[in-house]
Order: C-alpha cells, then sequence, then structure tokens
C-alpha cells in the first residue's frame, strides 16, 4: 500500500513540474463555480471536474484510481477521468464573454485576450516535453540506409545483432529482420507486451555493444572472439559493430583473416558475417 | 494518391456506418444527429468490427489475409444495410412532413449535414477571426503530425507488431520487438486490444506503408475526430438558443485547441498525446472518446456512451471493460440525478412556501 501511496504523490509531483495546466484547470472551475450559480449542463462538467481533481490529487484515492485503471498504466492517465481541456476552454470562454462585455474599447479588450493568451502559455510547457527529436528522424533515415546495405550482404530475412540505434527502429522499418534482442532490453515499459525474458548471456551481450564506443574501456581479441562466437551461436547471421574509435580494429581483421569471419566495412559499421 | 483515398475514405465510410447505427440505435430520431456524431460513431462501429475479425484471428488462429476479408465483408455487409436504415428513415422522414404530421421533423432533417460545431447564423468579424485563429491553430497541429519529426514511441509498440502481422500473415504469430517466436506468451490483455489489427487491414486496403499509416495518418484521422467529439461537448455546453452561442462555441473551440497546442508537455496530457502519439488507444480514449462521452451525458445519449466503454475495452487494457468511459458515465449520471431531485426538492419547497 504504501508503495502504492509513493507512486500516487510522485506522478503528481511530476505530473505539475513541467507546466501548469492543473492549476488553470482549478482556477477555471473555481471561476466557473464560484459568484454563479452553475445549473445544467456547465454546472454537471464543473461539479464533475472538481470531484475527480480532487481525488487525483489525494494520494489515497489517486492510489485506488490507479489500481482502477490497472497498474498497466502510470499516474498521469488518470487525469483522463478530469475534463481538464473542456474545463479551462469553458472557463476561458466564460470569462473572456464576460469580461469583453464590461471591458468597453477595443484597446482593452485586446490587453485583455494578450493576457489571457500570455497565461495560457506560461501554464503550458514551452517546449516539446519528451518527444523524439528531428535527431531521431535523422537516425531512422540512417538505419533505414544501413539495413539496405545489409540485405545487400545478408539477403532479405536475417538475424542482426546490432548497437542500440540500429536496433530501435530496424522492426519497425523491416519486419523481415530478427533481432537478437528488441527495443524492450532499454525500454522496460515494453516487457509488459509479453512474459518473454532475456538470458543472462544476451543482456552481456548488449552491454558489451553498448560499450565498444567507450573511449576509456579497451577490448582485446579474445573479447570480441567470445561474444561475435556467443551472437552466432544464439542464432545471430549479422553483426555489425560500431566503427568510430575502434580498438578492436586490428582483431577483427585477424578474426577475418583467419577465415573465422567475412567483415565488410559500412560507413560507421563494421558487417561482421560467418566465414 | 492512397493518402489522399485514406483522408476522404474514412470519413465517408464512417458517416455511412455512423449513419446506420444510429438509425438502429435511435430510430427516426437518428435525423436530429449531426454529421460530427455519424462520424464519430462509425469509427466505433470500424473498432467494434476491427476487434470481432481480431478476435477471430486471435481464437481461431486464421491469417492476417483472412481477417482483411472478414473486415471488408463486414464493412460492405454494414454499409448497405446502413444505407437501407438511412433510405428508410428519410423515406419515413419525408411521409410525415408530406403528411403534415411532422413539420418539425421535417425541421429536423434539415439540421443534418452541418458539422455541429460551427452551425448557426451570419458570419461577422468576430466569427471569422476566432475560426482564423482556430485554423491557425489546427494547421500547426497538423503540421507538427504529419512531419513525423516528433513522434513518441517510448513504451510502445504499434508499428512493430502491425509489421509484423503484415509480415507473418498471422496476429501475435512472432515477438513483434525480435521476430522470433514466442517463448514465455503474450498477456491476454494484450491479445485482445485490436488497434494494430485495424491499422493492418487498413495498412493492406489503402495501400499504405504502415510507418506512413500509424504515425502520420492514424494521429491526423484522430485529430480530426478528436476536434469532432470537442465541438459536440461545446454544443451542449452552450447551446444555440443562447444568444451569442454560436461566437462563445467558437472562443471555446479556439481555447480548446490552444490548450491542446501548449499542453503538450508531459505523456499523458491531451496535447502531448493528439501531437505526438495520436495512433496509442489512450490516446485515442482521452482525446476521442472521454470528450465525446461527456457531451453525451451532457446530452443524455446513453446508449452512444454505452458504444464508448465498449470501444474502449477493445482499444485499451481495462479493468475487464470497466474503464474511464464507464466511470465518467456513471460520474454524470450520478450528477445529473443528484440535480434533478435537487431541483425538485427546490420547486417542492417553493410550493410549500
Amino acid at each position: 500500500m504504501g508503495a502504492y501511496l509513493w507512486n500516487a504523490w510522485s506522478g503528481w509531483l511530476e505530473f505539475t513540474d513541467g507546466g501548469k495546466l492543473v492549476v488553470l484547470f482549478l482556477a477555471a472551475a473555481l471561476y466557473l463555480a464560484l459568484g454563479r450559480k452553475l445549473r445544467g449542463p456547465q454546472g454537471r462538467l464543473v461539479f464533475y471536474g472538481s470531484i475527480a481533481a480532487v481525488l487525483c490529487i489525494f494520494p489515497v484515492t489517486a492510489a485506488v484510481l490507479m489500481k482502477y485503471q490497472t497498474l498497466f498504466y502510470d499516474y498521469p492517465w488518470i487525469w483522463s477521468y478530469v475534463p481538464l481541456t473542456a474545463v479551462i476552454a469553458l472557463g476561458g470562454t466564460v470569462f473572456l464573454t464576460e469580461q469583453c462585455k464590461s471591458w468597453q474599447g477595443i484597446v482593452k479588450k485586446t490587453i485583455l485576450v494578450l493576457l489571457c493568451v500570455g497565461l495560457l502559455v506560461l501554464c503550458g510547457g514551452l517546449g516539446r516535453g519528451g518527444a523524439d527529436t528531428e535527431a531521431a528522424v535523422r537516425e531512422q533515415d540512417q538505419v533505414r540506409d544501413v539495413l539496405e546495405t545489409v540485405k545487400e550482404s545478408c539477403g532479405e530475412e536475417f538475424c542482426l545483432w546490432a548497437p542500440r540505434e540500429i536496433l530501435e527502429y530496424t522492426r519497425s522499418l523491416d519486419a523481415g529482420v530478427c533481432l537478437l534482442y528488441g527495443r524492450n532490453m532499454w525500454d522496460a515499459a515494453l516487457d509488459a507486451y509479453s512474459y518473454d525474458v532475456y538470458s543472462k548471456e544476451t543482456g552481456e551481450l548488449y552491454e558489451w555493444m553498448e560499450h565498444l564506443r567507450d573511449y576509456e574501456k579497451e577490448t582485446s581479441e579474445a573479447e570480441v572472439r567470445t561474444h561475435v562466437g556467443q551472437a552466432f551461436a544464439m542464432g545471430a547471421d549479422c553483426i555489425l559493430l560500431p566503427k568510430a574509435e575502434a580498438s578492436y580494429q586490428g582483431d577483427i581483421l585477424t578474426l577475418a583473416k583467419e577465415g573465422e569471419l567475412e567483415v565488410i566495412e559500412l560507413e560507421g559499421y563494421y558487417l561482421l558475417k560467418k566465414g | 494518391m492512397n493518402v489522399f483515398l485514406f483522408l476522404v475514405g474514412m470519413p465517408v465510410i464512417q458517416v455511412l456506418l455512423g449513419s446506420g447505427a444510429l438509425g438502429v440505435l435511435y430510430g427516426r430520431r437518428a435525423c436530429k444527429m449531426y454529421i460530427a456524431d455519424r462520424l464519430i460513431v462509425g469509427f466505433l462501429i470500424q473498432i467494434g468490427l476491427a476487434e470481432v475479425v481480431h478476435l477471430a484471428a486471435v481464437v481461431l488462429g486464421r491469417s492476417f489475409s483472412d481477417v482483411v476479408f472478414l473486415f471488408e465483408a463486414g464493412m460492405v455487409i454494414l454499409g448497405f444495410v446502413s444505407l437501407g436504415i438511412c433510405l428508410w428513415q428519410r423515406r419515413e422522414s419525408g411521409n410525415e412532413s408530406r403528411g403534415g404530421r411532422g413539420s418539425g421533423r421535417g425541421r429536423r432533417v434539415g439540421k443534418v449535414g452541418r458539422a455541429g460545431i460551427f452551425s448557426g447564423s451570419d458570419v461577422t468579424p468576430v466569427t471569422a477571426g476566432l475560426f482564423l485563429v482556430f485554423a491557425l491553430l489546427v494547421i500547426y497541429q497538423i503540421v507538427t503530425i504529419t512531419s513525423g519529426d516528433y513522434i513518441y514511441r517510448a513504451g510502445d509498440m504499434t508499428a512493430e507488431t502491425v509489421k509484423s502481422f503484415l509480415e507473418t500473415d498471422g496476429v501475435y504469430r512472432v515477438n513483434p520487438l525480435t521476430g522470433r517466436a514466442y517463448e514465455g506468451g503474450i498477456p491476454f490483455r494484450i491479445q485482445i486490444l485490436c488497434l494494430p489489427t485495424l491499422y493492418g487491414i487498413l495498412c493492406q486496403i489503402f495501400g499504405l506503408p504502415v510507418t506512413e499509416l500509424v504515425w502520420k495518418l492514424v494521429p491526423l484521422h484522430v485529430l480530426l475526430m478528436s476536434y469532432l467529439a470537442f465541438g459536440r461537448m461545446a454544443h451542449a455546453l452552450l447551446p444555440e438558443e443562447k444568444r451569442r452561442g454560436q461566437v462563445e462555441r467558437l472562443l471555446f473551440m479556439v481555447l480548446t485547441a490552444a490548450v491542446l497546442c501548449v499542453g503538450d508537455y508531459l505523456y499523458g496530457m491531451d496535447g502531448f498525446g493528439l501531437l505526438y502519439c495520436g495512433f496509442r488507444g489512450v490516446t485515442i480514449r482521452s482525446v476521442v472518446l472521454l470528450p465525446y462521452v461527456f457531451g453525451l451525458a451532457l446530452r443524455h445519449r446513453w446508449r452512444l456512451a454505452a458504444l464508448c466503454i465498449l470501444a474502449e475495452a477493445c482499444i485499451v487494457w481495462t479493468l475487464y471493460g470497466m474503464g474511464a468511459c464507464l466511470m465518467v458515465t456513471l460520474g454524470m449520471a450520478a450528477l445529473r440525478i443528484w440535480q434533478k431531485r435537487r431541483t425538485e426538492g427546490f420547486d417542492e419547497a417553493g410550493k410549500g412556501a
């Protein structure tokens, strides 16, 4: 129960951290409720919205609502029960309509509207919180190009082991390519979509692959041999290793000379196939 | 061309399906409903049909090609049934107005065809200005969605799931994230949700790439549905009889659009969902189903609210169908009863005095 309450409380803190639309909602509800006898549809919406908001704010009731909406979804989603957008819009509509009647003159009315717009912008987010950036789109295009090149060597259907930035978009761009592990390796929320769990070895392969770009970490030939061999044993047909500042470049070329691997140099990556 | 077909075809199909469903639910009273209602109800019917064929695939193990065929067949049948219902209603309404019994009904029929948001009187500088601001805000949202630069994919695998359905010609035959066979299986709660199947079917029907449809076109469609739902709510909150009703409704829509634009700072906010992940079930619930349910509850259209509750159970994991729409419907119904009793109490007290 303590964990539920903590989740509800920390969820509320996070929810009000980025922007203040909740505050604007409460102000709008208060404005609509006070000083006028709210009846009919408007009254019902505001009354319902206020009760729902109070239930979402108090940790105990919020925890109950979170349990009701199933723990599959996070705290912010319980605010779906609150007509946040509608009440703010209604409050703004009533406020502007009433004030414009009492404020005479176009200048005063313009100032009033600008003040409202300013308030709205200040209460909202002033940036794109959390969404992928344009860099992600460029990354996606890069993955598309790399996959095309890999396909030329590995055929249409193959199992791939590659760095995270490649695997991130591979399955959404080409479902013919299998992966040693998917996005749920680094995005834990995706684990809820299946009961599959990765083995310890798979986790180690991920860790090793992501550390290959680490300047301070030296990679030995034995390490490369072990991990690459393990990946092939686990079903990988093709492996992409990052090229940049690769301390293991010599090791790969040695393995290629010994005939264990077929190595193809791509832009930014080494493509490894069984020899 | 295919994009155009999707953008035009979807609303047309939905209006047809929605008209039929409203005819079944409300009989001749359905003539009073606006196009917005028809579109949204048509969308709900599509979700319902997708759920049926999706369950057929999951339970009976049918291939995805069969699922597409079943969905198309279902759409054609429902389309013809809807067309029949619409024609019958039109004839009945015509007969009544000619017979002089239902002149009022005849006037109501005249309302059909309006979008429900901007219906009403003349265009003034104020309404034109408000409409312009509203249009600019919507254009900003359309550009943001269609640019595809700001897609929020964390915790979501819709595109991968749809791709794997199409690739393997089956539903959940492989793990969408890896393309390999499931080892531990898939939770039942995920298995019954039909949105990936619906998107896959739409990709097949309109010949569109998965990422294009899921990340751009579906959110665009959801944007349209969302404004229709908020428009219906505006209608319920700011009735037409009231003077200046049109200006107020427009202002409400402008402010709604503005709140959605600035409210994009956190995952879970309506604006965020609409702009960055409009394809998710939870987003559809937040920006289409719930605003529509609020509007329906304010207009006492409880049967349609029941449709929304069912649609939510098909696209969002809920506690055995007891989702947010049910909670909102019950809450609003309870308030309605309480408000009614309170008014009656006041009236009786007035009479007693």
